[in-house]
C-alpha cells in the first residue's frame, strides 16, 4: 500500500503517457471521418457552407424565417437550426403552424447520439436509417432518457401550505420532500415556499403560484404555470435554467430574478445579474432593475415592489460581507511608523505596573472614516444598518464625524504617541495619566473650546505648570489637564501630574521607572521598533496587597498553577512595510512550574502531518509528559481542597484505572484538534494525539467505557459501546452513545505511534492516507507562509483559521444569497496561524494575522450555522 | 432532402468557408483527440459528426471570422463532445453522478514487475476522468493529453493563468486520490 502512496504520482504521469500515445489505427481514422462526410453530406448538403455572420440569433431571426421553414424552402442546416430554436421557444412556437398541426421538432443531439454504430450507404439505408434515429429520437426525447434520473426540486422551507398536485387532488407536502419530473406543486393563498433544484437554484414562491421542474440533458426548466416565483439561479458549467411562462422564456445562468405569469401575460424583473427574456414580439436583454411584460396591458412596476413579498432573512449575511469589506479596505490605511524611542517612557510615575504606548491614530482614523463614510455610500444594506443599528441610529448622542474630526484635530497637535500609565501598589486613588508631547502650537485654544462644549466643563480643568501649586485635589470625578509648551499629560490627580512635570525635565537616568527592570524591558521594545504596545508588571501587581487580599483565597492554586510566578506581560502590534506582526510575552520570576510550565518547547508537531491543507481550523501543541500534567493537576486540586485528593482516588477506584499510570503514561506529548473536511452534516473533526504505548491505552478505554455502562445502569440509561473492526488489517474502533439525547459516535485508530479519531472511520481513514501521501498541511507553502519571521524553527502550540473551505464545503447547504455573502467575506479573508513557543522562563506568542485573529470570520461562522438551521435559509435581498 | 440548396433567406450570406475545405484540414485532428479521451473509434466517429455538424449550424457565437480560431474551437469542441460521450456511456450505465465517488472499482492487476500495463491505466483514467467537473476535465485533457500549455487554456477558456494552475494541481491530486482508492477498493 505505500507503494502506491509513493508511487500515485508517477502511476498518474504514466497512465496519462498512456493516453496520450493511444493512436487510432490511421486505416480506422480514414474510414470513420469518410463515413462522418457522408453522413454530414446527406443531412446537410455537400455545400455546405461555414459563414461566420450566418447566424440566427434569436426569436426575430426565426420568426422572419418562420414562412420559409413552414414551406420547406429553407436549406436543411438551417431548417434544423430554426426547428431546435421552435423546441426550446413557446413564444415563436405560437407563431409556428407545424406546432398547431401536432408535427413534434427533435432535438439533433438525441437522435445523434443514439444513431447505429455503422451504415451502409446506400439511398434506401439512409432513409431507414432516418426514419429509426426520427423514431428513437421521440422514444427518447419523450421518455427523458437523456435526462438524469432522480428528483427535480426539494421543498427547502414553506411558510403556509404547499401542495402536491397530481391526478388524485391535491397533497399537502412537507419541508424536505422531493418532487419529480413534471410534478406540479401549488402554494396555497398567503403561502410562501421556497424550492431548491437539483442544479442549487433556488425558487422562491408566493402564493397562489403553480410550477413543475423538468429537467433534460444539459437544461432545467421551471414551467411556471401561474404565479410569482423569485429564482436565483446558480452558476452552471453547462445548459442553461429556464423559467418558462405560457407567452415568456426566461434563459439565465447565475442571476436573481422575479417572474410573474399572471391572465394578461408575464412580467420579468431583474434583481442581481442579467437574463434573456424571449417572446412574441422578439427576445430583450435585461439588466439588474430592468422589466418586461409581455402585454402592453401589464403595467410596469418597481422591481423593488414586485419582489416585495419575499423575506428579507440575507441582510445579516449581506451586512457581515460589507463589514468583511471595510476590514479589507481599513488594511490598505498607512498606519503611523513605528517608534524607536520615547520620551514620555521617563516621564511616567515609578510605580507604572500598566504601561500602553499608543501610536498617534488621528490621521489613521480620518483615513477609516473616509472610507467608511464612502462604503456607507456605496451599500444600502450598511447604510440601513448604520441608521437603524448601528452609532449612526443616534440623534441625541454626539454626531460620530464630528467626533472622529475632534481626536482628528486634537491628533495633529501632539506628537506620534500617546502614553497611558496605571500606577499599583501606593492605594492612592487616580493613578491613570495619559500623556502626550506637543507638536504644535494652538493646542490650548482648541481644548479651551472642546472643554466648553463638552456636557461638564467644570469638572475638566485646565492647568499650566503654575497653577498645578495652587490646584485643589477633586473628589477623583475631575480631569486635571496639564498643558506646557512640551507636553500635555490628564489625569484625575493633581499630584501625578505634578510628579510628571517634575520628572519631565530631568535625565532619562533620574528616572527611576525608566531605569527598573520593567522600565528597561520596555525600553528593548522600543530599540527594535514599537508599534502598538502595552506592557504589565504581573509580578508588582500580584504584590499589590489589594489583589493579594482579593486572591488569598486561591493563593494556593495560583502558586500551584506556577502563573503566581509570572512576571511581565508584554504585547505589541507592528505594521510595517504592509505587514502585521504580533506578539505577547508572558514572562516568570524563574523556571515556569506547574500548568505554566504544559507547554512545552518548540518541537516538531508530528500530528500536523494527518491534517490536510484544506483543514478550516487547526489546534496544535507540544506539551510535557501527560503523566507530569497529572501530576501538577492533582497538586493544584490538592491545594486548594484538602479532601480533592479523595474524590479522585474514588474516581480511580471506579474506573478501576491508574490515570496517571495507566491513562497519562500511554500517552506522548503532542495532540492536534482540527477542523478538516465538510461543516455538515457533522462538523469533520479530527483529533491527533501522540500514543506510547497503544495497548495501554486501548485496555485503558475498554475500563472508561465499561465503567461508563456501570454508572449508566445504576442510573437505569442507555450506556455506551465501543465496537472493534479489523480494516486493511489495522483495528479500527468506535465509541457510541447508545442514548438517544446524546448521540455522539467517535471512530478511532492507532497508527504511527498516533491515536487518530473523528466522527466517521472515512475521515480516520483519510487522515492516515494524508499521512501516507505527504499531502499534509505541514508541507503546505500555503501554510508555512503565514509563520512569524522569527528565530524559531518550530513552535510549541498554534491556533489557525482559514474560512475559504469551510464555505467551499457547505456551498450546496446555503442560499446563492448568502454564498455569495459568504464568498465576498472570505475574499476579504485571509488564513492565519497564531504561534505559541515555550521557553525556561518565558511563553512567547506570535501572529502575522492583521486582525489579531479576531475578526469577523469567527462571527461569520456562528451565524453561518445559526442560519444553516433547517428551515432558516434565507431569501432574496435586492 | 439534399437537395434543397438555395433558399430565399440564404442570399445575403456573406463571406463563406466551405465546410467541406475546414473538415478535410481538421478531421484528423478531431478525431484523434477525440480518440484520445474516449478510446473508441465509433465513439470518435460520433465527436466527429457531433462537432463538424455543430459548426455546419454555427450556433455557437464565440467562432471567430478566421479558420485558425476555428481550429481552436474545433479542437475545444472535440474534447468536450468526447468528455460528454464517456460521461453519457458511464451514465448509462446506471451510475448516478451522486453515486461517482462510490463507483466500483477497476480491476488493476500488476505484472510481475509490479507495473501496471498501458492498457489498464488508460481505463483507469479514462473512467476518472468521468468523475471529474466538467471545466477540471476539459482544462486536464487539454493540458496533459492535448499538450496545450496553460497560458492557452487560460486564453481559450477565458480564465486567468492561476486558475489554470490552480485547478490542474487539484485535479491531479483528485486523480491520484481517486487512484489510490481503487486500489484500496481492489484489495
Amino acid at each position: 500500500m505505500k507503494g502506491i502512496h509513493n508511487n500515485s504520482d508517477s502511476i498518474l504521469t504514466k497512465a496519462i503517457d498512456a493516453v496520450r500515445l493511444d493512436q487510432a489505427d490511421p486505416q480506422a481514422v480514414e474510414t470513420a471521418t469518410a463515413n462522418v462526410w457522408q453522413r454530414i453530406t446527406q443531412e446537410i448538403g455537400v455545400e455546405a457552407t461555414v459563414a461566420p455572420l450566418n447566424r440566427i440569433e434569436g426569436c426575430a431571426d426565426v420568426l422572419r424565417l418562420l414562412g420559409d421553414f413552414e414551406a420547406k424552402r429553407l436549406a436543411p442546416a438551417r431548417a434544423m437550426l430554426v426547428a431546435d430554436h421552435l423546441r426550446e421557444c413557446a413564444a415563436c412556437r405560437v407563431h409556428s403552424k407545424l406546432d398547431k398541426s401536432g408535427d413534434s421538432v427533435l432535438p439533433w443531439r438525441a437522435g445523434s447520439v443514439m444513431r447505429p454504430r455503422h451504415w451502409s450507404f446506400g439511398r434506401y439505408a439512409l432513409a431507414a436509417s432516418l426514419v429509426i434515429a426520427a423514431v428513437l429520437g421521440v422514444t427518447i426525447g419523450r421518455s427523458g432518457l437523456l435526462a438524469p434520473s432522480g428528483y427535480r426540486a426539494s421543498l427547502e422551507s414553506v411558510e403556509g401550505t404547499l401542495y402536491r398536485v397530481d391526478a388524485s387532488g391535491e397533497h399537502q407536502a412537507r419541508t424536505g420532500d422531493r418532487f419529480s419530473e413534471g410534478e406540479t406543486v401549488r402554494t396555497a393563498s398567503g403561502s410562501r415556499a421556497r424550492l431548491r433544484l437539483r442544479d442549487g437554484s433556488l425558487v422562491e414562491m408566493n402564493g397562489r403560484s403553480e410550477l413543475y421542474v423538468s429537467l433534460g440533458w444539459r437544461n432545467t426548466t421551471v414551467n411556471l404555470d401561474r404565479g410569482i416565483v423569485i429564482v436565483q439561479a446558480a452558476k452552471r458549467h453547462s445548459g442553461h435554467l429556464y423559467v418558462k411562462t405560457a407567452d415568456a422564456r426566461v434563459a439565465v445562468t447565475g442571476t436573481i430574478f422575479s417572474v410573474n405569469s399572471g391572465l394578461k401575460g408575464s412580467r420579468v424583473s431583474v434583481i442581481e445579474g442579467t437574463v434573456r427574456v424571449a417572446q412574441a414580439g422578439g427576445e430583450a436583454v435585461l439588466n439588474a432593475g430592468d422589466q418586461v411584460a409581455t402585454s402592453s396591458s401589464m403595467g410596469q412596476v418597481p422591481v423593488r415592489d414586485e419582489i416585495a413579498w419575499s423575506q428579507d432573512r440575507d441582510k445579516y449575511l449581506a451586512l457581515l460581507a460589507q463589514f468583511s469589506i471595510l476590514q479589507k479596505n481599513f488594511e490598505t490605511i498607512k498606519l503611523p511608523d513605528l517608534r524607536y524611542d520615547s520620551r514620555l517612557l521617563k516621564a511616567v510615575p515609578d510605580e507604572t505596573v500598566v504601561y500602553a504606548g499608543i501610536p498617534n491614530y488621528g490621521e489613521a482614523l480620518a483615513q477609516a472614516n473616509q472610507l467608511f463614510q464612502q462604503q456607507l455610500s456605496q451599500s444600502d444594506v450598511l447604510r440601513e444598518w448604520w441608521q437603524q443599528q448601528g452609532p449612526g441610529r443616534s440623534s441625541n448622542g454626539p454626531d460620530f464625524n464630528q467626533v472622529i474630526e475632534t481626536i482628528h484635530n486634537l491628533s495633529q497637535y501632539v506628537g506620534k504617541e500617546i502614553v497611558f500609565s496605571a500606577s499599583g501598589g501606593t492605594g492612592r486613588q487616580g493613578n491613570i495619566l495619559a500623556m502626550a508631547e506637543i507638536v504644535r502650537p494652538g493646542l490650548h485654544d482648541f481644548l479651551v473650546t472642546q472643554i466648553q462644549q463638552s456636557q461638564s466643563p467644570d469638572r475638566i480643568h485646565l492647568l499650566t505648570a503654575g497653577d498645578l501649586a495652587r490646584a485643589n485635589q477633586g473628589n477623583g470625578r475631575d480631569m486635571y489637564l496639564l498643558l506646557t509648551p512640551e507636553f500635555v499629560a490628564a489625569s484625575p490627580s493633581v499630584a501625578a501630574l505634578a510628579e510628571v512635570n517634575a520628572r519631565w525635565s530631568q535625565s532619562a537616568s533620574a528616572s527611576r521607572f525608566a531605569q527598573s527592570d520593567f522600565g528597561q524591558r520596555i525600553a528593548s521594545e522600543y530599540s527594535s521598533g514599537a508599534g502598538l504596545l502595552v506592557a504589565v508588571n504581573l509580578g508588582e501587581m500580584a504584590s499589590d496587597h489589594a489583589i493579594v487580599a482579593q486572591a488569598d483565597r486561591h493563593r494556593g492554586m495560583l502558586e500551584s498553577s506556577g502563573f503566581a510566578n509570572a512576571k511581565y506581560l508584554v504585547a505589541q502590534r507592528k505594521d510595517a512595510g504592509g505587514k502585521a506582526s504580533n506578539t505577547a510575552d508572558l514572562s516568570f520570576s524563574g523556571p515556569r512550574t506547574g500548568v505554566a510550565s504544559w507547554l512545552a518547547a518548540p518541537a516538531p508537531i508530528g500530528a500536523l502531518d494527518f491534517i490536510t491543507p484544506n483543514a478550516a481550523a487547526v489546534a496544535a501543541l507540544v506539551s510535557k509528559s501527560p503523566a507530569l500534567m497529572v501530576d501538577d493537576f492533582i497538586q493544584i486540586i490538592g491545594t486548594g481542597n484538602r479532601n480533592a485528593t479523595n474524590p479522585l482516588a474514588k474516581v480511580q477506584a471506579e474506573l478501576n484505572l491508574d490515570i496517571r499510570n495507566d491513562l497519562a503514561a500511554s500517552l506522548g506529548g503532542e495532540a492536534a484538534l482540527a477542523l478538516d473536511g465538510p461543516l455538515l452534516p457533522t462538523p469533520s473533526w479530527k483529533l491527533i494525539v501522540e500514543v506510547y504505548d497503544p495497548s495501554k491505552l486501548e485496555y485503558c478505554m475498554g475500563r472508561i467505557v465499561d465503567a461508563i455502562n456501570r454508572q449508566a445502569e445504576k442510573n437505569n440509561r442507555p450506556g455506551a459501546k465501543l465496537d472493534e473492526q479489523q480494516v486493511d488489517g489495522a483495528s479500527f474502533y468506535t465509541l457510541r452513545s447508545l442514548d438517544p439525547k446524546v448521540p455522539v459516535e467517535v471512530h478511532y485508530t492507532f497508527a504511527n505511534g498516533y491515536l487518530i479519531a473523528g466522527p466517521s472511520q472515512g475521515l480516520v481513514q483519510e487522515a492516515i492516507r494524508t499521512r501516507a501521501n505527504g499531502d499534509s498541511i505541514s508541507h503546505s507553502d500555503n501554510f508555512r507562509a503565514l509563520f512569524p519571521s522569527d528565530q524559531h524553527a518550530n513552535v510549541s502550540g498554534l491556533i489557525y483559521q482559514n474560512l475559504a473551505p469551510v464555505v467551499a464545503s457547505i456551498a450546496g447547504q446555503v442560499s446563492a444569497a448568502q454564498l455569495q455573502s459568504l464568498e465576498t467575506i472570505v475574499s476579504n479573508s485571509e488564513p492565519s496561524v497564531i504561534c505559541a513557543y515555550g521557553d525556561d522562563s518565558q511563553i512567547e506568542f506570535a501572529s502575522t494575522s492583521k486582525s489579531l485573529g479576531i475578526d469577523l470570520k469567527t462571527l461569520t461562522i456562528s451565524t453561518l450555522l445559526e442560519q444553516l438551521k433547517p428551515g432558516t435559509h434565507g431569501s432574496v435581498t435586492p | 432532402m439534399a437537395g434543397a440548396r438555395s433558399a430565399p433567406a440564404d442570399h445575403d450570406l456573406l463571406e463563406r468557408v466551405s465546410l467541406e475545405r475546414v473538415f478535410l484540414e481538421h478531421k484528423e485532428r478531431v478525431f484523434r483527440a477525440a480518440y484520445r479521451v474516449t478510446g473508441s473509434v465509433s465513439d470518435s466517429e460520433d465527436v466527429v459528426q457531433s462537432v463538424f455538424l455543430k459548426l455546419a449550424r454555427r450556433e455557437l457565437a464565440e467562432i471567430g471570422d478566421d479558420i485558425q480560431n476555428i481550429a481552436g474551437y474545433l479542437h475545444r469542441a472535440a474534447v468536450n463532445a468526447a468528455l460528454d460521450i464517456i460521461r453519457l456511456r458511464r451514465d448509462a450505465q446506471n451510475m448516478p453522478l451522486e453515486d461517482a465517488e462510490v463507483s466500483r472499482p477497476l480491476e488493476l492487476s500488476t505484472g510481475s514487475e509490479g507495473e501496471y500495463s498501458s492498457l489498464e491505466l488508460r481505463r483507469w483514467l479514462r473512467q476518472a476522468m468521468t468523475k471529474l467537473g466538467t471545466r477540471s476535465a476539459e482544462m486536464f485533457v487539454l493540458r496533459y493529453i492535448e499538450g496545450r500549455d496553460n497560458p492557452e487554456i487560460a486564453k481559450m477558456l477565458k480564465t486567468s493563468r492561476a486558475t489554470v494552475a490552480v485547478t490542474l494541481h487539484r485535479t491531479r491530486s483528485l486523480l491520484k486520490k481517486d487512484f489510490r482508492a481503487y486500489m484500496e477498493g481492489n484489495k
